[in-house]
């Protein structure tokens, strides 16, 4: 990219001059957070230990890379072969969901470096001890499901096959996997029933993260097709997106019948009238992020319209994110008896990791068979005129430049 | 520019998800009053203050030197923070001190500096500190001295 | 044989010896904070007139031990809760999780850790009382095996109940813990939390977490038996195209 960047200096595209800005200012704040400690890059404290990076980086990171369980268990478990061409832009999305996941995690532990000794000091009473070890091996699955995209395209059919041989145990360990961290992120909470807010503490939670991560799933999987057509020229047919579409309204509607009784349950409802503060973030993530969806997708009109399925998905996402948001920080404020608002520092720092996400996947769209079934041949034409197609649009003009 | 409008989504979500309440507030739980600085005499409490130390005499002091907490303390409403630990410990015996310290500033030098209580070089206040043996009791409650 | 203390409010005068003798016996730096910090491991606190002490509770089923990933925070077998700041990663859940708010954090520094009362676990084990307590002029904080402490406070509760309010605190406060308090005014006065369950919150999690492993087994049985089916469905079919 860089290379590419040099080459056509005349004028570097507006989005490339974001990113390379973002880059540096990054790479600053990296230096902030491991020579200062992190109150100086944060505002987190005492009394509220957990904000952005944990909030968004790791929950909602891990919950909208669920796509990739989703899918895999849809095509090699019940043997949906139609959905296998966006197999693998959603184990990549998923692989690379949960690497910037860990570097996130890098970035929010006091002593990264120590990651390691989840692996030799076990303790199985602990929720994060189970899901350190499920993000781990679920990772290494992940990379085990991508390699033979990477072995196509470098001509190593044997390695390509043996992975193949042993796809059904991989994808079943996959599914097993994900099931338990996307609910243990869940479970998490569990264990502050006197701290979390009653509108999203339930003793169901699990079940709620891990319905929800499916549902976020399927949306980021809509989503990301969108973006492919509109950086690569690639995108979903119809008659894959609408069953999706399909899929994700029942989801949704199950995840909100079972979130409205736990809240009735737990005497909430009383909350939301008249609404507080955190009634009033509920009612936002919950109308924009389950009615709304399910009411856009309801008729078959609108199932029709790729553009009606694209906005109902980003709803979902937009839901899922807020949801993970306000269990990990609206939900927490009132009984820390503080405000939370993330420092610059973190906001760079997170939108940096989603940046180099972005970028990685355009990369690897570029150089790997994730849409087509042969690998692409090296381009040689000229790059065409930058457009604001978005940052994947520019990686691709830059990538394009040269090798 | 829809692209940019999505990505404006996906990073207002969770700002506005940090964002603060309409309403001005967000009261810190219950903050406490003051902390030690201005304690209230409790009536009914027995304050068993540490017994006195006594600091054996080197050959050129006049006597030896008894430090009674009752004279640096108010046992009705007692301020253990003001010397503890930060000048001198609290858990173990100290060291004896010598004039030469006092006069840098440290040990009982921190306060008797002439300011905040008489000077340790003022030659009109040995016997203040360096007191001839009293009575019996005295001399045996100092000797045993010291915090267990 | 497990250890605790029993603090009495009512014969707290707010002296600070205990957060002086603290502050010796642990080597932490000064100065003295107002509140509990990873610095400061006991605090005193005035509160409506009257004072109380902040720290560790020492829970009988701790919280932060149940939640630590890689098992830095472990309670002995003498009652102290004591820390390891060898294994511990940073990821601050027992910060989040300790329902009295007790675990902080080195914010400041580039190898933080966590800091809170140990119950001066290792004089403990050689015989001795905490710091706080051999320091203590009026006998506010008392140190002694955790019966017979129980057994003092419900003996001042009965020959002077004018004087306390009729409750132990940590009798059964998030499953019990050995740092007992009895005050003269309602708990929540002096910004102790009484809205805690009577069952420890470990059991909370452990409650999903022992399903696991059955879990696993029979997920993986089902997902296995759809591919099957369906494998098996999808051969049948195949036979019939190539039939007909």
């Amino acid at each position: 990219m860089k290379s590419g960047l040099f080459r056509r200096l005349p004028r570097p595209g507006f989005w490339q001059v974001v990113f390379v800005i973002l880059g540096l200012v990054f790479l600053w704040v990296t230096a902030v957070r491991f020579t200062q400690g992190l109150g100086a890059a944060t505002n987190l404290s005492d009394r509220f230990p957990w904000g952005l990076w944990i909030g968004f980086d790791v929950l909602c990171g891990v919950g909208l890379a669920a796509g990739a369980f989703t899918l895999t268990a849809t095509v090699h478990i019940f043997n949906l072969e139609r959905f296998e061409p966006i197999v693998r832009p959603t184990l990549l999305t998923g692989f690379l969901g949960y690497i910037l996941v860990i570097v996130g995690l890098m970035f929010d532990l006091g002593q990264p470096w120590r990651i390691w000794h989840a692996l030799i000091f076990w303790n199985t009473h602990s929720v994060m001890f189970e899901v350190a070890w499920c993000v781990m091996l679920y990772t290494t699955v992940l990379a085990i499901e991508f390699a033979p995209v990477v072995f196509e395209r470098l001509r190593l059919e044997g390695p390509r096959r043996i992975i193949l041989a042993v796809r059904t145990p991989l994808v079943i360990a996959g599914v097993l996997l994900s099931t338990l961290h996307q609910s243990s992120l869940g479970s998490l909470y569990l264990i502050v029933p006197n701290k979390l807010h009653a509108l999203w503490y339930t003793p169901i939670l699990p079940f709620l993260f891990f319905v929800s991560a499916v549902g976020g799933g399927i949306g980021m999987v809509i989503v990301e097709s969108y973006f492919s057509r509109r950086a690569f020229g690639r995108h979903l047919e119809m008659d894959l997106l609408e069953p999706l579409a399909r899929t994700m309204v029942v989801v949704l509607g199950v995840y909100g019948l079972l979130r409205l009784q736990s809240i009735a349950a737990a005497g909430g409802l009383a909350l939301l009238i008249p609404p507080t503060y955190e009634g009033w973030m509920f009612l936002l993530e919950f109308g924009l992020g389950v009615l709304l969806p399910v009411a856009i997708l309801l008729p078959a009109r609108m199932r029709a319209d790729e553009r009606g399925l694209v906005v109902a998905a980003f709803l979902a996402v937009f839901g899922f994110v807020m949801n993970r948001m306000n269990v990990s920080v609206t939900g927490m404020e009132a009984a820390a008896g503080v405000r939370y608002l993330p420092s610059w520092m973190e906001v760079v720092v997170s939108l940096a990791i989603v940046a180099l996400g972005m970028a990685t996947f355009a990369l690897a769209v570029k150089y790997l068979p994730i849409f087509d079934r042969e690998p692409r041949p090296l381009p040689i034409a000229a790059p065409p005129a930058p457009d604001s197609a978005g940052p994947a649009g520019a990686a691709r003009a830059a990538g394009a430049a040269g090798p | 520019m829809r692209l940019f409008a999505a990505t404006v989504v996906l990073v207002a979500a969770p700002v506005l998800a940090c964002a603060g309440h309409p309403v001005p507030g967000g009261p810190v739980a219950g903050a406490p009053e003051t902390a030690v600085s201005s304690p209230r005499p409790a009536l009914d409490v027995e304050v068993r203050l540490p017994s006195d130390l006594a600091f054996a005499a080197n050959p050129d002091a006049p006597a030896p030197v008894l430090f009674r907490h009752e004279t640096h303390v108010d046992s009705t409403a007692p301020r253990c923070t003001g010397c503890h630990p930060g000048t001198f410990a609290i858990l173990k015996r100290g060291g004896p001190v010598t004039h030469a310290d006092m006069e840098a500033g440290r040990s009982c030098g921190v306060c008797h500096d002439g300011k905040a209580a008489f000077s340790a070089a003022d030659s009109d206040a040995c016997e203040l500190c360096h007191q001839p043996p009293a009575d019996a009791a005295g001399q045996a409650a100092g000797s045993a001295g010291g915090r267990p | 044989m497990t250890f605790g203390l029993l603090f009495d409010s009512t014969r707290c005068v707010g002296c600070g010896a205990c957060t002086a003798a603290c502050k010796e016996q642990n080597h932490l730096p000064l100065p003295i904070e107002s509140e509990t910090t990873a610095y400061t491991w006991t605090v005193v606190e005035k509160r409506n007139g009257a004072f109380v002490r902040r720290l560790c509770m020492h829970c009988l089923d701790p919280t932060c031990v149940s939640v630590c990933p890689v098992g830095a925070l472990k309670k002995t077998a003498e009652g102290p809760v004591v820390y390891d700041a060898k294994r511990c990663i940073g990821c601050r859940y027992c910060i989040m999780a300790c329902p009295f708010g007790v675990p902080k954090y080195q914010w400041d520094r580039a190898l933080p850790v966590v800091g809170k009362c140990i119950l001066c676990a290792d004089r403990v084990v050689e015989g001795k009382a905490t710091a706080c307590a051999t320091a203590c002029p009026t006998g506010a904080t008392l140190f002694g095996d955790r019966e017979s402490l129980v057994r003092e406070a419900r003996r001042r509760l009965e020959t002077e109940p004018q004087r306390y309010v009729d409750h132990v605190y940590g009798l059964d406060e998030a499953g019990g813990t050995s740092v007992l308090l009895l005050a003269g005014l309602p708990f929540d006065q002096l910004g102790l939390r009484t809205d805690l369950p009577r069952h420890p919150m470990p059991l909370l999690t452990w409650q999903v977490l022992s399903r696991i492993p059955n879990f696993v087994v029979l997920a993986g049985a089902f997902l296995f038996g759809v591919y099957w089916i369906t494998k098996r469905r999808e051969a049948v079919a195949e036979d019939e195209r190539r039939l007909s």
